[in-house]
């Protein structure tokens, strides 16, 4: 999924670095309760788990960021990549392929476990009901700016 | 829709990656071009006319 907002290199940069800045947060947060569950609350292994997984890929995505921020030439063919009009174009049919994936999904598990379990089945069915409201709601958002 | 883009390209003696570098796209992006794979938007399609000094209709063919 692509979120890139940035016209050019400069903004794409500085968007870089607050992306990094909020995995360094991310970071500290997870590895503060990775602490808190292995040492204070330990009575439940799972969450200890857990939180040492988070920490661990925030750490390593915001060591690959700081890598990253320091090789220009690195940033300037992310920067082509996540803005070159073809990958935009397959990022959004992947996007609508995916989405409509799912719901199917959602659609045939709901019918599947409506034989089995209620509270699947309406689970799966609020899911449907989610997306269908989302949609609605872009698509009536993206008509006035379009 | 037909292009001329590789013709073009070939003529101004200028690699892929060299013309993908000047229209600030990938490398891919060009080859799908060229390959008639993928149709240019209409600000790629002028960056490309300008860069060839050649009317958007000359390296665009477009065929019913």
């Amino acid at each position: 999924m692509n979120f890139n907002t940035a016209k050019n290199l400069e903004e794409y940069i500085h968007n870089f670095k607050v992306r990094t800045v909020i995995l360094a947060f991310f970071s500290i947060v997870t590895l503060v309760a990775t602490i808190l569950s292995l040492t204070i609350y330990t009575e439940n292994s799972f969450r200890g788990g857990f939180f040492t997984g988070m920490c661990g890929a925030f750490t390593a995505f915001t060591i690959i960021h700081i890598i990253t921020l320091k090789n220009k030439a690195k940033l300037n063919r992310d920067f082509i990549q996540v803005t070159d009009e073809r990958n935009v174009e397959i990022n959004k049919r992947s996007s609508f392929i995916a989405f409509n994936v799912l719901n199917i999904f959602f659609a045939l598990s709901a019918i599947v476990f409506a034989f089995i379990d209620k509270r699947q089945t309406m689970a799966f069915a609020f899911l449907i009901f989610l997306s269908v409201i989302l949609q609605t709601i872009a698509k009536f958002v993206l008509s006035k700016r379009m | 829709m037909n292009t001329k883009i590789q013709e073009l390209r070939k003529e101004a003696n200028i690699s892929q990656q060299a013309l993908a570098d000047i229209l600030a796209v990938s490398r891919q992006t060009i080859i799908s071009l060229e390959n008639g794979k993928y149709i240019a938007s209409l600000p790629l399609a002028f960056k490309i006319s300008k860069y060839f000094n050649k009317p958007i209709e000359e390296i665009f063919i477009y065929e019913e």
